[in-house]
C-alpha cells in the first residue's frame, strides 16, 4: 500500500476527486469570475462546469449576499479569514437553501487572488427541522388540552353527588367553593334529582375550611333550586363557629334543614322515606283503580 | 364591520305575539344545536324582554340574526335586537303591573328583567327608553359548533322558512331585513359570483311576488303598503348596482350579473308605478254575474292546471247561480284558489268544483287530491306547506279580503281528498247583511 | 284548542299547561281554578308543568299569586315537572315562587297533597 504523500497528484487525478465530492466547490478571482467549479455545484444551480467557467459568480448563484457589502467572498477577503454562514440561491426560479464557507485563495507568494468557496444543500436539514417544532407544538398543544380535561374532572371530582340510598343523595364539598364550582355543582345536584328522583339532598360541608356568607348563599341557593323540584336540603358537618356565620348573615333558612351529623341526616331521611314510599304505594293504587283520589283517603 | 346573516323579524304588537316570540327563539336555538339551558334561558328572556317592550313601549319588533364578531375567527353569536316603539309609557289595562316611567337611566336598568339579563347575556345593550327616545335592547349570546359558510346559509334559509311568521306586517319586515342584507352586499363591493347568485335569485322572487299581486287585485291596499317600502330599496340597489357596473376590471359574468340586477330593479320600479296608476283609478264594478260561467273563465285561465294534466271534475255548474260581483276581480280569487289546489294535487290527478245554492247562501268548493294524506288545515293554507312561499300566504290573505268585498267568506278546511277551500256568496245583497263569517 | 287542561281527581284538581299558553290564557285559568276552588271542588291543586320549556316572570307571579289566595280558601297548590333548565332559568331571573310547593311528578305531588293536609 502507498503511502499517500507517494502518489503523484496530477490535475487530473485532483480533478476527478473534486469532482466525485457532493458538497460544491468554487474558486474565484477578486473580480468574481468563476475559474473552478465542481460538477456538484455547478448541478445545484442547474448548469454544467463548462456553463459557468469564465463566467461571474453572482450571475451564477444569485443569491441575496451577491453585489453588496456582505458578499462571502468580499467578507472572507476582508477579514482574511473564513466566512461561514446561511442564504439561498436560485435554481430554475426556485430558492436552495445552503451553507457555505468561503476562504481567501493565496498563491505562492502568500497573496490573495481569490476565494474557494463550499457550499451545502440543506434543504433536507431544514424540512427535519421543521418537523421536530411541529411535533413539539403539538406535543404542548395535547399537553394543555390533557390538563384542561384533567382540571374539569377534578372539578367533578371534588364535588361529586352520590346517591347513597334509594332517593338520597349526597354533596360532599370540599375544598374552596367560588361561584363557578357552586354554579357547577349546583347544575350537576338538579340532573341527578331528575335522573334519581331524589326526595332528599345531603350537602355536607365537613371538608370545606372557609364558610363565609359567600358560601352560606351559593348552599342556599342549591336548596332553593332543589325545593323547585320537590327535593328536601338538608346541611351537616355544620359546627358552632359556622352556625354563627350563617345566623350572623341573616340569610333565610327556610328551605334547609340543618343536622349536626350525617348520620343524623341519613336517618331522618331514611325513615321520611319510609313513610313517603307507603304513601306512594297506596296513591299509584288509587290511581290504577280508576277510583276518584281524596285527601283524606288513607 | 362584523359578518351578519338576518334570520328573522319578528313584530310585537299584541299579547299573542310574545308566546309567539318565544317559541320561534326556542325552535331557532334548538335547532341551531344549543344546549337545553341555554334554549330555555335565551326563550325566557326573548319573552321577558317582549312583555317589557308590549306592556311599557308601545310594543315594537325584534330582528334575530347570527353575527361573526371577529372575520378572523370562525366563532358565531346569536343576535337578538330588540327596539320598541316608543320611549316609556305607563301601561294602561287591566291587569297591568303599576310603574311609573323611569327618570334616570339607573332606574332605567333597574327595571326587571334587565338587572337579571345583565347576568346572562355576556354582552347586553340597553339604549333609550327616556326622554322620547325608543327604547333599544341588544343581545348576542356565543353558539357552540357552528361554523360559518355555505352550509350554514343554506340552513339559515331552510328555517327561514319554516319559522315563517304568516302574517302581513312580519312579512313586510322580513321584505325589508332581505333588502337591507342585499345592499349591504353591494355596499361590502364584494363581487364575488356567488353573493351576485344569491342577490339576483332574492330579488329574482321580490319580483315574480309583485307580479303575482299585480295580477291578482286591481285595488290592493296591501300591495299599496308593501309597494311603498319596497320603491326605496329598489332605487338603492338598481343605483348601486349601476355604480359598481362603472367600475373598471369587472370580468365578464360579474359585469352580466349586475345587468340582471339593474333590469330587475327597473322592473319592479315598472311594476310599482302600475301599482299606484291602479290605484288611482278605482273602479268599483259589481254587477249580477253568473258563477258557473265565471267559474270556467277561471279554469282556462289558470295555467297550472294545464301544465299538470289535472283533470278539473265540475259539479253543479250546469245549473244557472246569479250572484253580485266583480267579474274581474273575483275571477282572480277564484284562478288563484285553483291554482292551490291544484298545485297540491299530483300530476294527472283530479280537482273538484262544485257549485248550489244552500238557503240564502250561494257556495262555490273547490278541493284538491291531495298527496300527503292526513295534512293539516294549517297547511292549506299555503304556510309550512311544500312550496312554502310568501306569495301563496300572502295569496290567500287577497282572496280573503276579496271575498269580503263581496260580502261573502272563504273557509279552508280538510275534505277526505285533501284540501277544501269554500267560497261563501250571499244570494242578494240586502242591507247590512253578510254571508257566513 | 285550549292550551291547558283541568281535571278533578275528587277533590283535587289537576291542571296541565302547555307550552304556548299566552298571558289572556293564563288570566283565564287562574279565574277557572279559583272558581272550582271557591265552590268546594277542590281542596288541592295539581299543576303539571312538565310540558313547559319556559317558565317567565309572568307566569310566576300569576301562579304565585294564585297560591297565596288559595291558601286563605285552605287550598294547597303543588307545581309538577319543573325541568333543570327552567328551573336554572328561574333562578338565573331571581324568581323564587314561595308559598307553593312542588314536586317532581304529578304523583308524588299527590303525596305532598297528602302529607301537607295531615300536617300543614
Amino acid at each position: 500500500m502507498k503511502d499517500l504523500s507517494e502518489i503523484d497528484l496530477d490535475e487530473g487525478f485532483l480533478s476527478e476527486i473534486i469532482n466525485a465530492i457532493t458538497s460544491g466547490i468554487f474558486v474565484t478571482d477578486l473580480d468574481h469570475n468563476i475559474l473552478m467549479i465542481n460538477r456538484a455545484g455547478a448541478k445545484m444551480v442547474g448548469k454544467t462546469p463548462g456553463e459557468c467557467f469564465d463566467r461571474k459568480c453572482y450571475e451564477i448563484f444569485d443569491t441575496p449576499m451577491c453585489r453588496t457589502d456582505s458578499c462571502t467572498c468580499q467578507q472572507a477577503v476582508m477579514k482574511n479569514s473564513a466566512h461561514h454562514g446561511e442564504t439561498v440561491l436560485h435554481r430554475d426560479g426556485t430558492e436552495v437553501p445552503i451553507e457555505f464557507t468561503s476562504r481567501p485563495l493565496r498563491n505562492y507568494k502568500g497573496e490573495i487572488i481569490g476565494c474557494v468557496e463550499n457550499f451545502i444543500d440543506i434543504t433536507e436539514r431544514l424540512e427535519k427541522d421543521r418537523i421536530i417544532v411541529e411535533q413539539k407544538e403539538e406535543l404542548l398543544r395535547k399537553r394543555e388540552e390533557d390538563i384542561r380535561h384533567l382540571q374539569d374532572e377534578i372539578l367533578e371530582l371534588s364535588t361529586p353527588v352520590i346517591e347513597v340510598w334509594e332517593g338520597i343523595l349526597t354533596l360532599p364539598l370540599i375544598g374552596t367553593l367560588d361561584s363557578h364550582r357552586a354554579h357547577s355543582a349546583m347544575e350537576r345536584v338538579l340532573e341527578a334529582i331528575e335522573q334519581t328522583r331524589a326526595a332528599f339532598v345531603i350537602i355536607d360541608i365537613t371538608g370545606v375550611p372557609i364558610v363565609d356568607a359567600g358560601v352560606a348563599r351559593h348552599i342556599l341557593q342549591t336548596a332553593s333550586a332543589a325545593r323547585l323540584m320537590g327535593t328536601k336540603t338538608l346541611l351537616t358537618g355544620v359546627g358552632p363557629h359556622i352556625a354563627r356565620v350563617i345566623s350572623d348573615s341573616g340569610i333565610n333558612l327556610d328551605n334547609i334543614i340543618l343536622k349536626g351529623k350525617m348520620t343524623d341526616a341519613l336517618q331522618y331521611a331514611i325513615s321520611r322515606l319510609e313513610e313517603r314510599k307507603v304513601r306512594l304505594q297506596k296513591v299509584s293504587n288509587l290511581i290504577g283503580s280508576g277510583r276518584p283520589v281524596s285527601l283524606d283517603e288513607e | 364591520m362584523a359578518d351578519q346573516l338576518h334570520i328573522l323579524t319578528l313584530i310585537i304588537e299584541q299579547q299573542r305575539d310574545i308566546p309567539r316570540v318565544r317559541d320561534k327563539i326556542k325552535l331557532l336555538t334548538r335547532a341551531l344545536g344549543c344546549p337545553r339551558l341555554q334554549v330555555t334561558r335565551l326563550a325566557t328572556a326573548a319573552s321577558e324582554i317582549s312583555r317589557l317592550l308590549e306592556t311599557g313601549f308601545s310594543g315594537g319588533k325584534v330582528r334575530i340574526a347570527l353575527v361573526r364578531p371577529d372575520p378572523e375567527q370562525e366563532r358565531l353569536e346569536l343576535e337578538m335586537a330588540f327596539s320598541g316603539r316608543s320611549s316609556c309609557t305607563v301601561p294602561a289595562g287591566p291587569d297591568r303591573r303599576a310603574r311609573a316611567c323611569p327618570l334616570d337611566r339607573k332606574t332605567l336598568l333597574a327595571m326587571p328583567p334587565l338587572p337579571a339579563l345583565a347576568g346572562i347575556f355576556p354582552s347586553l345593550q340597553v339604549e333609550g327608553g327616556l326622554l322620547g327616545a325608543p327604547l333599544s335592547i341588544r343581545t348576542r349570546s356565543p353558539l357552540q359548533d357552528l361554523s360559518w359558510g355555505a352550509e350554514l346559509l343554506d340552513r339559515i334559509g331552510a328555517l327561514r322558512r319554516e319559522l315563517f311568521a304568516d302574517t302581513e306586517e312580519s312579512y313586510l319586515e322580513n321584505l325589508r331585513a332581505k333588502h337591507e342584507e342585499v345592499i349591504r352586499l353591494l355596499r361590502d363591493a364584494q363581487e364575488r359570483n356567488q353573493l351576485l347568485d344569491r342577490m339576483n335569485s332574492e330579488l329574482l322572487q321580490l319580483t315574480n311576488d309583485l307580479e303575482e299581486l299585480a295580477q291578482e287585485r286591481t285595488i290592493i291596499e296591501m300591495s299599496l303598503r308593501i309597494a311603498d317600502r319596497i320603491r326605496n330599496p329598489a332605487t338603492v340597489i338598481g343605483g348601486l348596482a349601476r355604480q359598481v357596473l362603472r367600475r373598471a376590471g369587472l370580468d365578464e359574468s360579474t359585469v352580466s350579473k349586475l345587468r340582471q340586477i339593474v333590469s330587475q330593479a327597473d322592473r319592479i320600479d315598472g311594476i310599482l308605478h302600475q301599482f299606484h296608476r291602479m290605484a288611482a283609478e278605482r273602479h268599483n264594478l259589481f254587477t249580477q254575474i253568473s258563477l258557473p260561467t265565471l267559474v270556467r273563465e277561471a279554469i282556462q285561465g289558470c295555467p297550472i292546471i294545464r301544465q299538470r294534466r289535472v283533470h278539473p271534475i265540475l259539479a253543479g255548474l250546469e245549473q244557472d247561480i246569479r250572484i253580485h260581483a266583480n267579474r274581474k276581480i273575483l275571477r282572480v280569487a277564484i284562478v288563484h284558489v285553483l291554482r292551490q289546489a291544484a298545485t297540491a294535487t299530483p300530476r294527472d290527478g283530479r280537482i273538484f268544483i262544485t257549485a248550489g245554492e244552500e238557503g240564502q247562501t250561494v257556495f262555490l268548493t273547490v278541493t284538491g287530491q291531495d298527496q300527503a294524506s292526513g295534512r293539516e288545515a294549517r297547511a292549506c293554507s299555503g304556510a309550512g306547506g311544500p312550496e312554502g312561499m310568501p306569495g301563496q300566504v300572502t295569496g290567500l290573505t287577497l282572496v280573503r279580503q276579496i271575498m269580503a268585498e263581496h260580502r261573502g267568506s272563504l273557509h279552508v278546511g280538510k275534505a277526505e281528498q285533501g284540501c277544501r277551500y269554500r267560497l261563501e256568496f250571499p244570494r242578494t245583497w240586502h242591507e247590512g247583511k253578510a254571508a257566513g263569517q | 284548542m285550549q292550551p291547558f287542561s283541568v281535571f278533578s281527581l275528587g277533590r283535587i284538581l289537576l291542571v296541565s299547561i302547555e307550552e304556548d299558553i299566552d298571558d289572556r290564557d293564563i288570566r283565564t285559568l287562574e279565574d277557572l281554578i279559583s272558581t272550582r276552588v271557591a265552590h268546594g271542588r277542590g281542596r288541592g291543586v295539581i299543576i303539571d308543568v312538565q310540558h313547559l320549556e319556559v317558565m317567565d316572570s309572568y307566569l310566576a307571579d300569576h301562579l304565585h299569586g294564585l297560591a297565596r289566595r288559595l291558601r286563605l280558601q285552605d287550598s294547597r297548590v303543588v307545581i309538577a315537572g319543573l325541568s333543570v333548565p327552567v328551573v336554572m332559568t328561574l333562578l338565573d331571573f331571581g324568581i323564587t315562587l314561595e308559598e307553593l310547593e312542588f314536586a317532581l311528578d304529578v304523583e308524588q305531588a299527590l303525596v305532598r297533597l297528602q302529607t301537607l293536609h295531615r300536617s300543614p
